[in-house]
């Protein structure tokens, strides 16, 4: 089970003028939500609206600067030191991008039995067993641990890069834009092998991603963020088949469809705003296509609607 | 290796330093003469057969000599470079990666060290430790680790940002072997490009102490020390300084081509 409760990540960046000033961005805005134990969150949102900064905070490769994070029970930002370390264990993350995350002068092998080294005292035999075995989970093969990153695929990367956050048996892992780097035709391949893993080895995931048709196939719940703030949570089909919020609406209508009519995309207008100096009232108003007097006052609490809970004042 | 001999720069310097190098390993070998040998019946002789390039105020060869001295400043230069990048990146490493107020007291301490003129600061060093090759040595390179200590530390911070960096430590990489396996891959080459083009400032910083007598000790003769004692003839024996600083301006030459194509090569600025 994971519980995050008011998480919060503040920005001060400097502002160049006739007088210096301290601007805050306000990436992450007091969120809370929970994933029960073997379910996965999806998590969605532009890019800007804080996900991936709420991510790492989470895992504390950021320091949050408010809020907890509880997984079975420990509240991660308690933790210091060794037994931060120890705890880490039983997180992971699969990054985004598939070039980056994995270090191209070390071969694959080592890239994957690293935390191993680092954590347990298993002997040689051991790790190079357990090297295989993460391998053969992942769909590459053992015997091709002896290259380099350079020589693998895009996918095949992405699966180095699960194999080495599935080394250590984690329970949870967040998975950032896991598919966002790869072509169309591999993401489908990525993500039924993280449905399976989490099938097969009990796990839970946080799934990150930017656009909705991805986050459909392999969450449970979805949590929809806009700067910074999560503006409604839902069911998977509750989501789908009734968005509450216009912004969500929006997000959904944005999916290309196999058929499209003609003319039918309502594409959102304008850019998201910067989060150095967002709008008043409720952050999305000057987009929404439904805004109200009271929407440039007052930012709407969340409310529940049925399964869903949505911040919006039309509810 | 073909691209690298394609730059004309790289290539002329290779040529040169790999000669100079060639000079200073088998000087005991092809020496004419013993470059401590006396002959005061033969002194300040012009250029002849017996001595190629004449004999000093002592009656000494000088051919043998500026071979002999090659690779005193040869040597020195290689040890006194070899520490001043070692110990600079392993300073800059430690700042970058620690941060907070461990890297701030390293770059106050660097930024004092840039503080004062490297040759004057390295002429103290030398001076308080003693004229010697030890004191020159430690001379130099206590006067230029700063600079390396400060360009290290950026690599490092550049370096950390990558995403392999921050997935290695999340997974519980630490301290020496986070640098060694994951930072120093990927600052080596910038190194190595940055450390031969200052080889050549080692080398004039080295012979610079000698001259002012702060190197080498007679009779070792010395590219810097041998200027300095054909300095006393000039008017009587020109040809005499023409020997080591010739030498000299080809060794730095070498040094110089060498590093400025090395660095068009891998399009690193400075």
């Amino acid at each position: 089970m994971i519980k995050i409760r008011g998480l919060k990540k503040f920005f001060r960046v400097r502002k160049r003028g006739l007088f210096e000033s301290h601007g805050v961005v306000r990436a992450v805005d007091d969120i809370s939500f929970s994933i029960p134990k073997g379910e996965t969150l999806g998590m969605v949102g532009e890019s800007g609206s804080g996900k991936s900064t709420a991510a790492r905070a989470m895992l504390r490769l950021i320091e949050p600067d408010a809020g907890s994070v509880w997984i079975d029970g420990t509240d991660v930002t308690a933790l210091s030191g060794k037994r931060l370390r120890e705890f880490r264990k039983n997180m992971q993350i699969v990054f985004q991008d598939p070039f980056g995350s994995l270090n191209p002068r070390i071969p694959v092998k080592k890239i994957i039995s690293e935390p191993l080294r680092i954590h347990s005292e298993m002997s040689r035999r051991d790790i190079f067993d357990r090297t295989a075995e993460l391998m053969d989970i992942v769909g590459l093969q053992p015997d091709q641990g002896e290259r380099y990153p350079h020589e693998f695929s895009g996918g095949q990367r992405q699966r180095i890069g699960i194999a080495r956050a599935l080394a250590l048996n984690p329970k949870f892992i967040i998975l950032d834009e896991p598919v966002s780097a790869l072509d169309v035709s591999i993401q489908g391949q990525i993500l039924n092998l993280l449905t399976d893993l989490k099938e097969k080895l009990d796990l839970t995931y946080l799934f990150v991603a930017h656009d909705l048709a991805v986050v459909e196939h392999i969450s449970d719940r979805i949590v929809v963020m806009y700067l910074g703030r999560i503006v409604e949570e839902s069911t998977k089909t509750g989501l789908y088949t009734s968005p509450l919020h216009p912004y969500t609406k929006s997000l959904i209508k944005s999916i290309p469809e196999k058929k499209p009519a003609k003319h039918s995309f309502s594409v959102l207008r304008g850019e998201i705003p910067s989060p150095e100096s967002p709008p008043s009232g409720c952050y999305f108003h000057p987009r929404c296509p439904s805004a109200m007097k009271l929407c440039e006052e007052r930012y709407p609490e969340m409310k529940r609607v049925g399964d869903n809970s949505v911040a919006c004042h039309l509810y | 290796m073909r691209t690298f001999f394609k730059n004309r720069l790289f290539a002329a310097g290779a040529l040169i330093i790999c000669l100079q190098v060639a000079v200073a390993a088998l000087a005991p070998w092809i020496m004419p003469h013993d470059p401590f040998d006396i002959n005061l019946e033969k002194r300040l002789t012009a250029p002849a057969r017996e001595y190629p390039l004449g004999t000093d105020a002592l009656g000494r060869c000088v051919l043998s000599r500026v071979m002999y001295a090659t690779r005193v400043s040869l040597g020195l230069s290689a040890i006194a470079s070899a520490v001043i990048v070692a110990v600079g990146s392993a300073i800059g490493m430690l700042s970058g990666l620690c941060g907070g107020r461990t890297d701030r007291a390293i770059m106050q301490l660097v930024n004092v060290m840039l503080a004062f003129p490297s040759l004057i600061l390295a002429l103290v060093i030398s001076g308080l430790i003693g004229p010697s090759l030890r004191g020159a040595v430690a001379g130099v390179a206590i006067a230029g680790w700063a600079p390396y200590a400060r360009l290290v530390r950026g690599m490092t911070l550049a370096a950390r940002e990558k995403e392999y960096v921050t997935a290695a430590s999340f997974l519980g990489t630490r301290g020496i072997r986070l640098a060694a396996r994951h930072i120093f891959p990927q600052i080596l080459p910038s190194l190595a490009v940055l450390s031969s083009y200052e080889v050549k400032s080692v080398i004039l910083a080295i012979s610079g102490l000698g001259f002012l007598g702060l190197g080498a000790q007679p009779p070792t003769p010395e590219l810097g020390g041998m200027l300095n004692e054909a300095r006393l003839v000039m008017l009587s024996a020109p040809h005499l300084m023409a020997a080591p600083g010739v030498m000299l301006f080809i060794t730095v030459l070498g040094f110089s081509l060498f590093g400025e194509g090395f660095r068009d090569i891998f399009q690193i600025k400075k």
